[in-house]
């Protein structure tokens, strides 16, 4: 049975572990010498030193997945990159800025519906299979998007996950001159964009549209309109339009309920889809 | 009558962020009093230099990317909430690091409950087996193993060591530090170092028992 350690050798590695990263002291320096006379205590400190060596290496040449640009990050580089000579440009820029503004507050005006459709799928589409995807806010957690979302944009869009999606991040853009909110999915290769606005500065929406080749859905759900836009069956977009279908669905049959039990009775059954005939023949 | 931050200072509380008794933390004035522009690009500076290390972590405590990425994420989004609660900004990067390793460990939480029960720090620090010379021939035979199978070996380690061994051996930080972080004694973080660190090595021989044996003493 090996013999335990002695006090000073346990004192010295204790120090020498402790303190091994921070400022010398006079423990450390006696923990140091007693290293240096003890050859226990030495090749204590040798290997601990080459394991925390060998780890070091070994996660210096591991490959890191390209970089996290929080949203926070996204709108301090802006602030960050902006030297001195831009800062005499910002004048000029400011103006013309304006005039684009003005011009565009004119033309949102007169965008119908069609072109907030166009512009949607205009959108989708330059975008799509786009590496690495424009999301200012890349995460998988639905709280973290709606948090930034109502932060950032001042309502509230309820991000949907239904499974077989792979959430993946959000970005704000302008559709019809109104900033919205846009969501990335992803189900197998097809991608999706789900755009959502205030239905108040966002003119009135087909329900069902296919343009270029991909489909256009859209809800509305807590005063908030959804449009997504992606390259599968409109039915499949759907799902992502929180509670649209559910909503819908359920709304419709409580009143065809409410309408057939104080209106018309004899309803009720083609309402609910009841067969009724098995007990027609039992009387019978 | 509670100070006029008191609200601020109970969610503040919770376990996204370190503890207000913490002394990276210091609560003193709510966020909505101060100038946004340069709280954004100091922050912004501090972070993106720190991010690199930040994912590298995440990677290492997460597994997967994108796990990794959302950690990150919601480190950022806290520490940026909270960044004028930090009165001494060279401390930031351990800051972040404790953030991260809390949200961590309370998303963990959530999942699973699992005790891991630590030893005294004396135990940790035993006699190393061998003579001086098979002690030299397997810290060398170590020293030629791939990094891959060096992190491979770390994986195998539980979370409570693979985090210690982690923040000390690649992210450089004191123990003392280490301890602040992870939210345990001082003893402890160095118990799971030394622990950490034997069990890297014997993990590593399990890994390539060819490498160790006399056979192997040749390559």
């Amino acid at each position: 049975m090996r013999p335990p350690l002695s006090f000073e050798c346990i004192e010295a590695r204790r120090e020498l572990l402790l303190e091994s990263s921070g400022p010398k002291h006079a423990a450390l320096v006696l923990a140091e010498k007693h290293a240096a006379e003890c050859e226990g205590c030495r090749r204590f400190v040798d290997r601990e030193r080459a394991t925390a060596q060998l780890l070091r290496e070994a996660a210096e040449q591991e490959a890191v997945p390209g970089p996290v640009i929080p949203v926070v990050l996204f709108e301090s580089q802006r602030t960050l990159t902006r030297s001195a000579s831009r800062r005499v440009r910002a004048g000029l820029t400011a103006a013309a800025l304006l005039v684009l503004g003005v011009t565009a507050f004119f033309v949102s005006r007169r965008f119908s519906r069609a072109d907030a459709v166009e512009a949607m799928v205009a959108d989708h589409l330059h975008y799509r299979g786009a590496e690495p995807r424009p999301a200012q806010v890349v995460s998988s957690e639905p709280a973290v998007l709606e948090s930034w979302a109502a932060r950032e944009l001042g309502f509230h869009p309820k991000v949907e996950r239904p499974a077989g999606y792979d959430l993946l991040g959000i970005r704000s853009c302008t559709i019809s001159g109104q900033k919205v909110a846009l969501v990335f999915y992803q189900k197998g290769h097809c991608q999706v964009s789900m755009f959502v606005g205030d239905p108040s500065r966002w003119p009135a929406l087909p329900a069902t549209a296919a343009r270029s080749g991909v489909s256009f859905v859209t809800g509305t759900y807590r005063n908030l309109v959804y449009a997504a836009v992606g390259d599968m069956q409109p039915e499949e977009l759907r799902e992502l339009i929180p509670h649209a279908t559910s909503d819908a669905m359920r709304n419709g049959i409580t009143q065809r309920l409410i309408d057939s039990i104080l209106f018309e009775p004899a309803s009720l059954s083609q309402s609910l889809r009841i067969d009724w005939s098995w007990l027609r023949e039992e009387r019978a | 009558m509670p100070p006029p931050c008191a609200g601020r200072c109970q969610t503040l509380m919770d376990d996204r962020t370190p503890h207000r008794d913490s002394k990276l933390f210091r609560a003193e004035r709510p966020v909505e009093s101060l100038d946004a522009a340069p709280r954004e690009q100091e922050f912004g500076a501090l972070f993106q230099e720190h991010s690199a290390g930040l994912l590298r972590y995440a990677l290492r405590l997460t597994r997967k990317s994108r796990d990794a990425e959302d950690l990150v994420q919601e480190t950022a989004l806290s520490a940026f909430e909270h960044f004028d609660s930090v009165k001494d900004r060279t401390r930031c990067r351990a800051w972040f690091f404790q953030i991260l390793t809390n949200r961590w460990r309370s998303k963990q939480r959530r999942f699973f409950r699992r005790e891991f029960r630590d030893l005294p720090l004396e135990d940790a620090l035993g006699e190393v087996d061998g003579t001086a010379e098979e002690t030299n021939s397997e810290d060398r035979r170590i020293e030629s193993i791939d990094h891959r199978r060096v992190l491979e070996g770390l994986g195998r380690l539980v979370p409570e060591m693979q985090q210690v061994l982690w923040l000390a051996d690649v992210e450089g930080f004191a123990l003392r530090e280490i301890a602040e972080m992870t939210g345990c004694a001082l003893g402890t973080a160095a118990s799971r170092l030394a622990r950490g660190r034997a069990s890297l090595r014997r993990v590593l021989r399990e890994l390539d028992p060819e490498l160790f044996s006399d056979k192997g003493s040749s390559r």
